[in-house]
């Protein structure tokens, strides 16, 4: 059996738990034990908290790694940003040995150390590398035929320097794939949802980054955008609804890829929660039953 | 600049079929230099055309011959002999912005604030715009890989 630590981050368990319901439930049937990080706190935040203040970003990933590591087991994320940072620092850890020392010494204060044992990966990555889409593919009772715009999400390129930033996209469109829905190239893939840039201006972060990609989706004929990040669904979810107040009417379906999964592998819609959403991906749902 | 120094010296590199246009660099770069969320205090840009679906960044070329240093009546920008980096310093600038007039790009900017000219400092060495780019579409680079990604990126359409 494949043994992880699941990283859930903030935005999942706080926000859209039924990301977080999801996953457990694909995690369980493809036989991907997922043990919870106890005590685990914000990744931090991969850009600001960085340049804020680099020792403490660092000290608070390393602390988030030691928990996993204590369990003997590697890290996963479901969540886009805290890949960024708990590969970054754990990257830097592992090769600056001057780093690891002050992040220990202050770690010690809390009876903790990370030795830097442990590797980080993205739950596509183990879902498609570890699990195998073999196997993912045995679980898929119920294909879904809907027709869906994906949304990679800018931390998913991350990769060591000189890598294939497309490699964990591409195990995104290929996991998307199988759930037996049509994915609808709509030109507009690589663009950013607009979320780094709400808090230094909220109109061009809604009307120059979401817009232009809602607008080339729905006239693709989507009936559903598939994303990876919660950060990106909510402001793919929350974006729609504030550009209301510009006049601007979009209300697309916005569902997670581990949503989708576990709805392609027959798990009642009901069962995942799905009313935490802001946008109707209940009715999608429903509307799947019935396709 | 020796003609081998100026080969090494390390740039700013920009790839435009990388670009998400997330503007993280110009986030990284208005805190690093502000402490500042914004877009506007940025010291380089991502532009985006929607039609087009393409990318494009302005950002400083830390210029061999830079003609913000030559037209600079203050002696404010300079250009340091060892790293090649060309900075502004902010005591010395009078806030004329000839540099901004005269650079090909435009890249000074006028602080309303501080009346005075800024531009790219290379973060002293380490970039932050490069450090948070994700897909790595800005990166650090000698000045002669920047030369080579140009020459196939840009002059082959030029010259089409």
């Amino acid at each position: 059996m494949v043994r992880y630590a699941s990283f859930l981050g903030c935005q999942i368990p706080m926000r859209i738990p039924s990301i977080e319901i999801a996953s457990r439930k694909v995690f369980e049937r493809v036989g991907l034990e997922a043990a919870d990080l106890p005590g685990y706190s914000c990744c931090p935040e991969p850009v600001i908290s960085r340049q804020l203040d680099e020792t403490a970003w660092l000290t608070i990933s390393a602390r988030n790694l030691s928990i996993a590591e204590e369990l003997g087991v590697n890290l996963m994320t479901l969540c886009n940003g805290c890949y960024e940072t708990l590969v970054e620092a754990n990257g830097i850890l592992k090769g600056d040995p001057e780093k690891m020392r002050i992040v220990n010494e202050i770690l010690k204060g809390f009876g903790r150390e990370y030795r830097g044992t442990i590797e980080v990966k993205h739950t596509v990555e183990v879902l498609y590398e570890d699990v195998g889409v073999e196997r993912i593919k045995e679980e898929v009772v119920k294909p879904r035929r809907i027709r869906v715009a994906l949304h990679y999400g800018c931390h998913m390129y991350r990769e060591p320097e000189g890598g294939d930033v497309m490699r964990k996209p591409n195990m995104m469109r290929e996991l998307t794939r199988l759930t037996g829905v049509e994915i609808v190239d709509y030109g507009l893939e690589r663009l950013c949802c607009g979320y780094p840039t709400m808090q230094a201006d909220e109109e061009f972060s809604l009307k120059e980054r979401l817009l232009p990609k809602l607008r080339h989706a729905v006239e693709a004929g989507i009936d559903a955008v598939v994303l990876s990040c919660p950060a990106c669904h909510i402001q793919f979810e929350m974006g729609q609804v504030m550009l209301r107040r510009y006049g601007i009417n979009y209300n697309v379906p916005c569902i997670n890829l581990m949503e989708l999964l576990a709805l392609s592998f027959g798990v009642p819609y009901r069962d995942l929660h799905l009313e935490f959403h802001r946008s109707p991906v209940r009715k999608l749902a429903r509307m799947m039953e019935d396709v | 600049m020796s003609e081998a120094l100026t080969s090494r010296q390390r740039v700013l590199l920009y790839n435009p079929e990388r670009c998400t246009g997330c503007r993280f660099c110009e986030i990284a770069c208005a805190y690093y230099h502000f402490k500042e969320i914004t877009l506007e205090k940025a010291h380089l840009h991502i532009t985006f055309n929607e039609e087009k679906g393409l990318f494009e960044a302005t950002y400083c070329q830390h210029c061999d011959e830079p003609l913000c240093v030559a037209a600079c009546p203050s002696d404010a920008v300079t250009k340091d002999p060892k790293t090649g980096w060309v900075k502004i310093n902010s005591v010395r600038c009078i806030g004329c912005r000839t540099c901004t007039f005269i650079c090909p790009l435009s890249v000074p900017w006028f602080n309303e604030e501080r009346h005075i000219s800024m531009k790219c400092d290379f973060c002293d060495g380490d970039p932050q715009c490069a450090k948070v780019c994700s897909p790595q579409a800005i990166r650090v680079v000698t000045r002669e890989e920047a030369w080579r990604f140009n020459e196939e990126t840009y002059l082959e359409v030029l010259t089409r």
